[in-house]
């Protein structure tokens, strides 16, 4: 019972984290691909690429959308509000 | 938000890796202790990866620390870093070193190819305390575990010092039940089985924080300030400096805790006293000696035995270059100029009447700590990888939350995107 109990309240957890996750993945518009962090130049979107999350309760999924500036030829992530440098 | 950086683990997940990796006697023993106790998956190398890592960042915060600190005027480096903050009654600061292998930068030189792996690390610890200041020693009697021959030997010989060939006591103490390993705050005297339960006027040890570095004293000195600064130690009405005799610890004292009361620890100054005792003499006549002698140290009236000293050394003659270094006329010789350089650091029966701690327990424990995960016949460091794990271990060693408030902060300020930003 404790085995299953764990393992349900893990994959519910894992569940919750991943929904979250992709939330923010999916919160990004696509105009804040279009102009490079590094030059300032145009840049386009790339095609989203998987990535994979390792947490306490299991492996969470999502597509993490992405940005390529072709003079840098550098794919790039949007940044997230944060606190801090 | 979940503050996820590019590392592929949840910050919860980063955590515990780096607890495991840290903790543990190897990255390959921390992957395995992390699937069974956390069924986490994670190979030796990304163990090692982050623990690096973790350990950079770490490094960084704190020589920024260092170098704030620096930059303050004279005055205020040796003042109280936080009003709103108490200061502690009795403050404690105590250096030494570990020892681990390094692995030299690749190089064509055959040369360092042969030389000793086998390099430097320092260790201070800084501890607060509570005690009384009483108007008279409040234990004037050596405790009798020092009276304790094959006991005392035992433990002069696990400091590494040499003693007179032949010297033994086997047979002279009574079987005793095997004893659970002390405490690691527990000095000497006080451990269990041992004759007294508790030291009278013993201070009573508070929270403790660690600092360890490959660094080189020049460096290390300002990283112990900027630490005990932050702890407003420079506030303490009771202030001590401990360490042995190694020069090095007394130049860290004298540049940058000058109005710290240097104690020199009394189980050092034990050793000394110990191996002259019994130099050249039978044991009968020699435990003798040791007893008187280190009654005479314990009080503090070091100055009483140091004429005795001289006038054994001069009977016995000088020693010979090249003479071993267990040779009784090199034993005496070298315990009376030990002692007669430290003799204002061994005021023992002063500092105990100030509340004062008298032995560097509380920093060899932590250097035991320490050494339990990086030093080894087996275990070669980079000198970054050597950096981040001494950093790291020191933290955890910390009873000031300082990496649970790493973790925090680190959490908080993890973006979630790639490292570089348009500049402005």
């Amino acid at each position: 019972v404790e085995t299953l109990a764990g393992t349900l309240g893990d994959e519910i957890a894992r569940q919750l984290i991943e929904t979250q996750v992709r939330g923010q993945a999916e919160d990004w518009s696509e105009e804040q691909l279009c102009q490079c962090p590094e030059c300032g130049g145009p840049a386009s979107k790339a095609p989203d690429q998987p990535r994979v999350l390792t947490t306490t309760r299991g492996d969470v999924g999502w597509d993490q959308c992405v940005g390529y500036c072709t003079r840098c030829r550098r794919a790039f992530f949007p940044s997230e509000p944060s606190a801090g440098p | 938000v979940l503050g996820l950086d590019q590392t592929g683990f949840s910050p919860r997940v980063q955590q515990k890796i780096v607890y495991a990796g840290v903790e543990n006697t190897s990255y390959q023993q921390a992957s395995q202790n992390l699937a069974v106790l956390s069924d986490l998956a994670v190979e030796p190398k990304p163990v090692e990866r982050l623990v690096k890592r973790i350990g950079q960042e770490r490094i960084d915060q704190r020589d920024a620390a260092v170098a704030t600190h620096q930059q303050l005027p004279l005055m205020a480096r040796d003042a109280v870093a936080n009003p709103q903050r108490p200061c502690p009654a009795v403050a404690m600061v105590s250096v030494d070193g570990g020892r681990l292998q390094v692995r030299p930068e690749p190089s064509n030189d055959a040369e360092s190819e042969r030389t000793s792996h086998w390099r430097e690390s320092k260790v201070a610890v800084l501890e607060t305390y509570q005690s009384q200041a009483e108007p008279a020693d409040p234990d004037p009697d050596v405790p009798r575990c020092f009276l304790d021959l094959k006991r005392t030997m035992e433990v002069v010989r696990g400091l590494g010092h040499t003693l007179p060939v032949g010297l033994s006591f086997e047979g002279q103490t009574q079987a005793q039940e095997p004893e659970p390993e002390p405490e690691p705050n527990q000095d000497a005297a006080t451990r269990p089985g041992q004759s007294r339960a508790a030291r009278p006027g013993r201070p009573e040890r508070l929270v403790r924080s660690v600092l360890a570095s490959r660094a080189c004293s020049d460096d290390f000195g300002p990283m112990v300030h900027q630490a005990a600064w932050e702890r407003n130690f420079f506030g303490a009405d009771r202030r001590v400096f401990l360490g042995d005799g190694l020069a090095v610890n007394w130049a860290i004292h004298q540049r940058h805790f000058s109005t710290f009361q240097p104690v020199l620890d009394f189980v050092h100054a034990l050793s000394y006293v110990f191996a002259a005792a019994f130099a050249g003499r039978d044991q009968a006549e020699g435990a003798e000696v040791y007893k008187r002698w280190i009654q005479a140290v314990w009080s503090g009236q070091v100055a009483t035995i140091l004429p005795e000293l001289e006038a054994r050394s001069a009977a016995l003659g000088p020693a010979p270059s090249g003479a071993a270094e267990s040779d009784p006329r090199v034993l005496v010789f070298e315990a009376q100029r030990y002692l007669k350089n430290n003799a204002a650091r061994m005021r023992y029966d002063e500092y105990r009447r100030e509340g004062l701690p008298i032995m560097t327990s509380a920093v060899e424990s932590v250097i035991k700590r320490i050494n339990q995960r990086v030093k080894g016949s087996e275990k070669f460091w980079s000198e970054p990888g050597a950096e981040a794990i001494l950093q790291l271990r020191a933290d955890y060693l910390s009873e000031t939350e300082i990496i649970s408030g790493f973790w925090s902060a680190r959490e908080a300020q993890a973006t979630g995107s790639r490292p570089y930003r348009r500049s402005a």
